[in-house]
């Protein structure tokens, strides 16, 4: 029985008091630790796919390597990503032949 | 079919286990670098049940082979050459992992440290002495120092970590969601006398924590 002057469990003590701490370890350990090597990374709990990365040149995680830029990092990628296929849109409604223009680059 | 990595070891390395879809492992080499790895149908999912067997997998290559890097589940490629262009291009960084980790486990623990005890991050981190005005190099070197010393501060752990410091080759300090962890390689053969030690000296301190192991050395795979 607790006692009346003992703080409330916070919501990290009642994580870490459980039978799930043994879960805890094992996705800190598995999924968030170890090498990261070059490959296919897909990371997918309760059917959904959470990370999938072609991590081909970049050896680490971004978060790691870019701590101050990470919402920059993911802004700029999506915004490269978004342009790619404005141009694959572009390149697929020419007719054959016709010489490519630039998409315009937007802000 | 895909090559699931499990982890890193040495080139000369074998094993007789198999993975986490009850593949037979193998041992991929390249000079002195070898791959663990298994052949897999396809990427596997990162569910509960995969992560748990995923664990046992590498429990069971840790207690075999003395030199072993963890890689991040879900680590595949398609093609082997792709593996060992990987292996190579980053040998001397992986060695000298292999190296630091080698006759090594990790012990983990966590620690629910109060708030205002836990943020003792300084303002910018380059708080300047009148007499580093005129050094600006000496500055920044100390101000580096300092932030790392004060990373590494977690409250009321000293008396603990003193106590345990003759075992701990290397320490990682993590805080996140309100839990302080704290990893230290320690030798394989010294986990018990280790976790003994550490949970009499915390006992002492009146610290309360939860400490678990020995582990693969997951948490000394970075910046190599």
């Amino acid at each position: 029985m607790k006692s009346p002057r003992q703080p409330a469990a916070t919501d990290a003590e009642l994580v870490l008091g459980t039978e799930d701490a043994s879960l805890l370890d094992i996705v800190d350990n598995v999924l968030n630790k170890g090498v990261v090597l070059s490959g296919d990374v897909t990371i997918a709990l309760a059917q959904v796919d959470l990370i999938y990365a072609r991590l081909s040149l970049l050896l680490c995680a971004a978060d790691r390597v870019l701590p101050a830029e990470n919402a920059d990092f993911m802004e700029r990628h999506h915004h490269r990503h978004q342009l790619r296929l404005a141009r694959a849109r572009q390149r697929a409604a020419k007719p054959a032949g016709t010489a490519g223009r630039a998409v315009p680059r937007t802000k | 079919m895909t090559l699931c990595v499990y982890a890193l070891t040495r080139g000369t390395s074998r094993v007789s286990a198999t993975g986490i879809r009850g593949e037979r492992m193998r041992v991929v080499r390249e000079g002195p670098l070898g791959a663990v790895v298994g052949a897999l149908p396809s990427v596997p999912r990162g569910s509960v049940g995969n992560l748990r067997r995923y664990d046992r997998t590498l429990g069971v290559l840790a207690a075999t082979l003395p030199a072993l890097l963890p890689a991040r589940f879900g680590t595949c490629f398609d093609e082997i050459d792709e593996l060992r262009f990987v292996l190579r291009s980053r040998r001397p960084a992986l060695q000298r992992a292999l190296q630091h980790v080698r006759g090594r486990a990790q012990m983990t623990i966590r620690m629910v440290v109060a708030p205002a005890a836990a943020a003792v991050e300084p303002e910018d981190g380059r708080r300047q002495r009148p007499e580093d005005a005129s050094r600006p190099g000496t500055a920044f070197l100390r101000s580096r120092a300092e932030a790392a010393a004060r990373a590494r501060h977690v409250e009321g752990f000293d008396p603990v970590r003193a106590a345990v410091r003759r075992w701990v080759r290397d320490e990682r300090v993590e805080r996140r969601a309100g839990v302080t962890t704290v990893y230290h390689l320690v030798p394989r053969g010294s986990a018990d006398t280790y976790h003994r030690a550490l949970e009499g000296a915390a006992a002492r301190a009146g610290l309360r924590m939860r400490v678990t192991g020995p582990w693969p050395p997951y948490a000394f795979t970075e910046g190599w």
